[in-house]
């Protein structure tokens, strides 16, 4: 083998630069890979790249170094090249042409001797010396092993500056998807709180770090730690969200975390895109704050809870009692009742909270004649809803099940009052008839049987007249004044006539005074109700126009078809309404037919148009022809009927009307008395009394310092002590003012509690001496203050003597009218109901004494007996035969009393400048506190009002 | 432009005038659209001026107005005319449409015709109608219930117009229009009249916009003479197509009076005397005068005072009728249609060579001298005052009871009631006719037939007395009594005073409602009586027997009675 020597030679240049050369490697590798580390650390997709593609190029190097070096070997041209070259590059030449000549000479025979040719080359190869060679191997290992080295100081420098630099930079380098495999604890010394929203009032928690845990959405979770390497970036995340760590000013971080969800909390450092996040998680369920669950139910008939949802019928609804029970997993604000109906929603607040109370159970009632419910005409859909205090994710409203409750056609519940009350008019024609028949009567058997007959045919007439009053017609009942009227006009009817009067006659006028006022009263509530339904008519209006412009058409039409049917139902029930009502009604019924014209033509810009006329005719509810009855060529022609043939409802109102204006002139004497009296007791002197009085006001409040404080159990005997010392001390202040009169109610009371404290033997009241102190000290107090008072009053009577003397002129004055008007009340045409005359008959009775007491200077006395008086008055003034029905239009929060004696809201507060008024006013509100003795708050209530009003 | 056509109204004639400030601004305004018009015109190239087309619709020539406008639907200049077109023609949508546009904002003519056509367009959609083409009548129906009343109507309107032409020697133009509305309420909205000046005077009809608007018959509850109304307002507008509406008020009224019966035989109790109320009014000076019916008689104060003007207005056309002859009075229509801005009086003392107030003076004279002035009023002692009270008293009184107790099914006591006034008032129709009612609900056909026997037993008749009379088949005294003929009059003569009254529309029949069972006496009415409205129509009526029995059930439907 001519090549033997050659490789030889190659293996003795391996071995001595093999250990130098893998030094090299080595270094340069462990150099190569630090140096990606820091490049892959930045985080971002281009250093990531690059670090990458340097790891992959030295990988590269290598795996060619190593290919190379096997070539090496095997390749005599590479091994002369190398080794022979190295250190006789003359002889290398040599060699390389020699071995040139035997390749060449091996292949072609142009070249000479293939033997020749490789002894050519061994003698060339044998002229190389070893020894040279492994001078040169050594001198290129020692070249290597510096290399190795200073490769080696770089990297151990790169290393020294930041081993976790490496760390993160080759984690960051093989992160996917934005996360590092290789987790790292970055904190140490972590301590995590928990912080409820602050509507929920908890403190602040610590947690465990490693635990599960459940918190309230909205709760702030604060980690705090000491970093375990500095310059990081440290976030705290829920892999959504990231909040960075801050300075805590203390060497620490802190980070702080909004709970909305359910979340893994980790720390992470952030690494340009990449995120190496600690390998222990927070787990923390989010509790949401729950909607309030509300639950509602209304009682029935029978006094049963149903619960809802339940259909009703509004109509047979004369009180419709609900009760609810609402719960909140964190409290309350809010409880409504909501009721919505044709795209209208009314909303009343049954109750407010402070956010506080989880659970609350409350009932609410109301009424059929409910204003809102009374306009409605389309189903009205009833929930209570509830509103928690969950500033966190925006307050939350819980609905109940819906309670829906259909409204009975517009106009039915009057249609159907004024049925009921045409067939008392029918009874009475009954009679009437009867009566006509009877007179021709001669055979006096005959007459008697008759008369037999005609009591029962009155006396059903009563009956039904008593069950026609008390009855309710969806919510709607008859009106007071009517309802006097109507009775008062029946009770003429039972009444036996004078001899020689005809019982015809009088049962005639009974019949026409029951057809004029229902006439009058029908056309009241015919135009109530056509206003109502021009509002129906306006909604088919509405509807129409929405059902050119929706892009609901189904819903549109729905609403349309909804409002067409109310519309025709109601005008069938206003033409029940006597003669307008059956005018105005068929006008609806006209347009009606109009308005379905057009809408089976499917023109609805002529559906809304006529709607909108009908609106307007129903607002303005007259007669289709005025106020005349016939028309003519000539204005004015034609023989006209006027007049009516009863004047007795008229009457009936004029005396309402006196009735009325004799209870305020009433009212106005008995304030005009009050003030009398206390002007009268103001002006006597009591500066002897003075002294004295607040001395015994000292006394009597040591004595009540024993007894104990406000706050115990009520009804306990301590809590009635304490009372006993509100009114005492109650009492002790009035004296000192020298408000005797005050003063004396106070101890009153307060001797009251204190008997009751006494009489109470539950042992929460131990000093029963001091109790007993306190009373005796009470009594003795109180008697001075009654007999300082009588002395008071009556040196205030001497002094009012000539003013109250006047008041009894005026009070007789006031009670002949009262008489008068009780006689009155007694005639046919303005007959009162029984109760009220006798009503009238004793209140002018009380005047006349309260006169009399007034004369005799007694105004205690007469005080008491005016306002006997005054009660009795209000007893039977009942107001007119219309009611309020006639003002439904103009007085639109009267149609919250039907029957016209209702609270009506929307007073004003008197002004300043009218000073009588706000006198008046004043006073009302003291008597009304007056009457409001009892109690265990109401002295200071007093104290507070006063204060107010002073 | 031309200010819109005015009102003739039976009561209201026409709108208040603008103040002369206004209607200067308005004429100024007017010559200003008219010299744009004009200009407009001469670049469009069309010969067409907004004053033709206006002075064609105005003459109800709508044809020729469509004509003119055919060519020129691009001209903003006719957009105002176009919208007139469609108001004259019902069409208030589409003049709604026109009239909402911006151009027309701030023109205070076009907002007055902008609220007739939003009113109208509100009271007429969806209406029902009804055209008869051979009569050449055109009928729009606010509640399709009266559409058993548009066979009469048509027949009305039909010989009222061909009469009228007559008189007046003008053609009308063919359809003519009518608008039947519901209530005042309705009538105010379609022709722009003021609602509280028609509920003041009472008002029935207006002729306007070249329709007849009037009230349904079912409106008033007792109903009104609409067949006289309906010619009236036909010779309206058969007025302002003679005088393209430049007749004066008292000519407008005075004539409309004196055609609005002329179109019909004379009918028993047709007496009344104008130039009697004139004088009345004249010596008790409460003449309203020629001169000072003002705006409109709509307009005046009192339903009084507007009898007294229209009974004022008759007479006076009447004696210048009388004086001049009917040609000068064709001539006088003649002259007034050219008379332009010279005004009416121009054309009065052109014709009969005498100015108005001259005419005045000597009408008055004539009445002094002719008419005997009516006896003062007797005085009466203050019993006989409160007598005289006290019967009004009782009259209400047992009207009333006797009511009730018809309703109530109670007939000898209603009766009794009645019978009570009978003594009183026994030439009242009204309460004949009740008694008559009673009677046969009782089964007293003869007494029934007595009470309602004799023209000569009351003073004025009333729908529900010539009902049963036709039920009797008494007729109007001019036919034999028991003929189809006598039952056919007195029906006729009923449905034209309350046409909606089931007793009338049903032919004196009835159906008791809301009696109890117990006593259900109505019931005993002639149980042999004939199916109702047999007899008022007969075999030649054709569409109107049919129309007579639509009309009895459309009666029993409305169910006022």
């Amino acid at each position: 083998m001519p090549l033997a020597g050659l490789f030889r030679l190659g293996d003795v240049w391996r071995k001595r630069t093999r250990v130098a050369r893998r030094w090299l490697v080595f270094a340069a590798g462990v150099l190569a890979v630090f140096g990606s580390a820091h490049l892959a650390r930045i985080g971002t997709p281009g250093a990531r790249a690059a670090a990458a593609g340097v790891l992959v190029l030295l990988l590269g190097f290598w795996l060619y170094w190593i290919r190379r070096e096997r070539r090496v070997a095997l390749s005599p041209r590479r091994l002369i090249e190398r080794v022979i070259a190295s250190y006789d590059p003359d002889l290398a030449e040599r060699a390389q042409r020699a071995l040139g000549l035997v390749e060449r000479s091996e292949r072609t025979s142009f070249a000479g001797s293939p033997a020749l040719a490789r002894a050519h080359l061994e003698r060339l190869v044998a002229k190389a010396s070893l020894d040279r060679v492994e001078a040169a191997a050594r001198q290129r290992a020692g070249t290597f092993a510096v290399l190795a080295v200073l490769l080696g100081v770089a990297s151990t420098f790169a290393l020294a500056f930041g081993p976790m630099h490496i760390v993160e930079g080759l984690d960051v380098l093989v992160a996917r998807g934005g996360r590092a495999p290789l987790a790292i604890d970055w904190l140490e010394s972590t301590e995590v709180r928990a912080q409820p929203p602050s509507y929920l009032r908890r403190g602040e928690r610590l947690l465990f770090t490693e635990a599960l845990t459940a918190q309230p959405v909205g709760t702030l979770i604060t980690v705090r730690g000491k970093p375990r390497f500095a310059g990081r970036r440290l976030v705290l995340t829920d892999g959504q969200r990231e909040i960075p760590f801050v300075e805590d000013g203390s060497g620490g971080v802190v980070a702080r975390f909004t709970l909305e969800q359910n979340a893994d909390l980790r720390t992470a450092a952030r690494f340009g895109d990449v995120l190496i996040e600690a390998p222990d998680a927070l787990s923390v369920d989010a509790i949401p704050d729950e909607v309030p669950r509300v639950k509602l139910s209304y009682r029935d008939a029978a006094g049963k809870s149903v619960p809802a949802p339940a259909r009703l019928e509004l109509a047979k609804l004369d009180r419709l009692e609900l009760e609810y029970d609402v719960s909140d997993d964190n409290g309350l604000r809010q409880i409504d009742v909501v009721m919505s109906a044709n795209g209208r929603e009314e909303r009343r607040v049954l109750g407010r909270f402070d956010g506080e109370t989880r659970g609350e159970r409350g009932a609410h009632a109301l009424k059929g004649s409910d204003p809102f419910l009374r306009r409605m005409f389309l189903p009205v859909v009833l929930r209570v809803e509830a509103r928690d205090g969950d500033p966190v994710t925006g307050p939350k409203w819980g609905r109940s099940e819906p309670i829906t409750l259909v409204p009975p056609t517009v106009g039915q519940p009057e249609a159907d009052r004024y049925a009921a009350l045409t067939s008392i008019r029918d009874d009475v024609t009954d009679v009437v008839a009867w009566r006509i028949a009877s007179e021709r009567e001669t055979k006096p058997k005959i007459r008697t049987e008759r008369a037999k007959k005609d009591r029962e045919l009155v006396k059903r007439v009563a009956e039904r007249t008593s069950e026609v009053m008390t009855s309710s017609y969806g919510g709607l009942s008859v009106p007071e004044g009517l309802q006097a009227f109507i009775q008062g006009q029946i009770r003429v009817l039972q009444r036996r006539t004078p001899r020689g009067a005809s019982e015809t006659r009088q049962a005639e006028d009974v019949l026409l005074a029951l057809d004029v006022s229902l006439r009058r009263f029908s056309g009241a509530d015919a135009r109530a109700v056509s206003i109502r339904l021009g509002a129906v008519a306006e909604e088919v209006a509405d509807a129409a126009s929405a059902a050119r412009e929706s892009e609901d058409l189904q819903g549109a039409e729905v609403r349309l078809s909804s409002a067409i049917e109310a519309l025709k139902n109601g005008a069938a029930e206003l033409r029940k309404l006597g003669a307008l009502g059956q005018d105005v009604g068929s006008v609806a019924d006209a347009d009606l037919g109009r308005i379905q014209r057009a809408r089976s033509e499917g023109t609805l810009s002529q559906v809304e148009a006529a709607a909108r006329h009908l609106a307007a005719r129903l607002r303005r509810p007259n007669p289709s022809f005025g106020s005349a009855r016939r028309g003519g060529v000539e204005s004015g022609g034609g023989a006209q009927e006027t007049g009516e043939p009863s004047q007795a409802d008229e009457r009936f109102n004029q005396l309402a009307d006196e009735l009325g204006q004799l209870v305020r002139e009433h009212s106005a004497s008995i304030s005009q008395v009050q003030r009398t009296l206390s002007e009268a007791e103001q002006s006597v002197d009591m500066s002897d009394l003075e002294k004295e009085a607040k001395e015994r006001a000292d006394d009597l409040r040591q004595a009540m310092n024993a007894l104990p404080m406000a706050g115990a159990n009520p009804g306990s005997a301590r809590a009635a002590a304490a009372l006993g010392r509100e009114h005492g001390e109650a009492m002790a202040q009035s004296l000192s003012k020298l408000s005797l009169s005050d003063a004396v109610e106070s101890g009153k009371s307060a001797l009251q509690a204190l008997k009751d404290a006494a009489r109470k033997q539950d042992g929460s009241m131990e000093n029963r001496a001091a109790l007993e102190a306190a009373e005796t000290a009470l009594k003795r107090e109180l008697e001075w203050a009654k007999k300082a008072l009588e002395r008071l009053k009556e040196s205030a009577e001497d002094k009012a003597k000539s003013r109250l003397d006047q008041a009894g002129e005026r009070e007789k004055e006031l009670a002949r009218r009262a008489g008068n008007l009780g006689a009155r009340g007694k005639e046919g045409e303005t007959a009162l109901p029984e109760d009220a005359t006798q009503a009238l008959e004793r209140a002018e009775a009380a005047m006349r004494d309260a006169a009399k007491a007034l004369a005799k200077g007694e105004g205690d006395k007469a005080l008491e007996l005016q306002r006997e008086a005054q009660r009795l008055l209000e007893q039977a003034s009942k107001g007119q035969t219309t009611g309020s029905q006639g003002q439904d239009s103009k007085q639109p929060s009267q149609e919250s009393s039907p029957n016209g004696k209702g609270i009506q809201t929307g007073g004003e507060v008197p002004e300043r400048s009218k000073a009588e008024r706000a006198e008046e006013f004043r006073r009302r509100v003291m008597q009304g506190l007056g009457k409001t003795k009892a109690g265990r708050m109401s002295p200071a209530v007093k104290r507070y009002a006063e204060s107010l009003l002073r | 432009m031309k200010a819109p056509p005015l009102p003739r109204g039976t009561v209201a004639e026409r709108p208040p005038q603008a103040p002369r400030r206004r209607r200067r601004v308005a004429r100024s305004l007017g010559s200003l659209l008219c010299l744009g018009a004009v200009l407009l015109a001469g670049t469009a190239g069309s010969a067409t001026s907004p004053r033709q087309v206006a002075d064609a619709i105005i003459e109800l020539d709508v044809e020729r107005g469509k004509e003119l406008l055919k060519d020129a639907e691009q001209r903003g200049d006719l957009a105002f005319e176009r919208a007139r077109l469609a108001l004259y023609l019902g069409d208030c949508e589409t003049a709604q449409a026109i009239l909402s546009s911006p151009q027309f904002s701030d023109v205070d003519e076009a907002r007055h015709f902008r609220e007739v056509a939003d009113g109208c367009t509100g009271t007429t959609v969806g209406g029902l109608v009804v055209e008869d083409k051979e009569r050449g009548v055109w009928m729009r129906l606010q509640d399709s219930e009266d559409k058993a009343l548009a066979p009469l109507i048509a027949e009305v309107a039909d010989k009222a117009r061909g009469r009228i032409e007559q008189d007046l020697g003008v053609k009308m133009p063919r359809p003519l229009r009518i608008d039947l509305v519901r209530d005042l309420f309705s009538l105010a909205a379609v022709t722009g009249l003021p609602l509280e000046a028609a509920e003041t005077t009472g008002t029935v009809a207006v002729a306007r916009w070249g329709r007849v608007t009037m009230l349904t018959p079912r409106a008033a509850s007792l109903g009104y003479p609409w067949e006289d109304t309906l010619a009236h307002e036909i010779t309206h507008l058969a007025l302002s197509r003679a005088t393209r509406d430049r007749a004066p008020l008292w000519l407008q009224e005075g004539v409309a009076k004196r055609e609005e019966t002329r179109w019909r035989e004379k009918q028993p109790f047709d007496d009344a005397d104008y130039d009697r109320v004139a004088r009345a009014a004249q010596a008790q000076g409460q003449s309203v005068g020629i001169g000072g019916l003002g705006s409109s008689i709509a307009m005046l104060p009192t339903p009084e005072a507007a009898s007294i003007a229209f009974a004022e207005v008759t007479s006076f056309v009447g004696f210048w009728l009388r004086e001049n002859g009917t040609p000068a009075f064709h001539m006088l229509l003649r002259d007034l249609k050219g008379v332009g801005e010279r005004g009416p009086n121009a054309a009065l003392a052109s014709v009969s060579g005498v100015s108005l107030s001259e005419w005045n003076s000597r009408w008055q004279i004539w009445l002094e001298a002719h008419v005997a002035a009516p006896e003062p009023p007797p005085k009466l002692s203050p019993l006989e005052i409160r007598k005289r009270h006290q019967r009004a008293e009782d009259m209400i009184r047992y009207a009333r009871l006797g009511d009730l107790l018809f309703e109530r099914g109670h007939m000898e006591a209603a009766e009794s009631r009645l019978t009570k006034m009978f003594d009183a008032s026994p030439d009242d129709a009204s309460l004949r006719a009740r008694l008559a009612r009673t009677a046969l609900a009782q089964g007293k056909t003869e007494r029934a037939k007595e009470l309602v026997g004799k023209l000569e037993d009351v003073d004025a008749a009333t729908a529900h007395w010539w009902a049963l009379r036709a039920r009797f088949g008494l007729g109007t005294g001019a036919e034999r009594p028991g003929t189809p003929e006598a039952r056919k009059a007195a029906y006729r003569l009923g449905v034209a005073l309350d046409p909606l009254s089931e007793l009338v529309a049903c032919g004196g029949y009835w159906k008791p409602r809301g009696v109890p069972e117990a006593q259900h006496s109505a019931s005993k009415s002639d149980p042999s009586a004939p199916e109702p409205v047999q007899g008022a129509g007969s075999a030649s009526d054709g569409e109107l027997a049919e129309a007579y029995r639509s009309l009895c059930e459309a009666a029993r439907r409305f169910g006022r009675d």
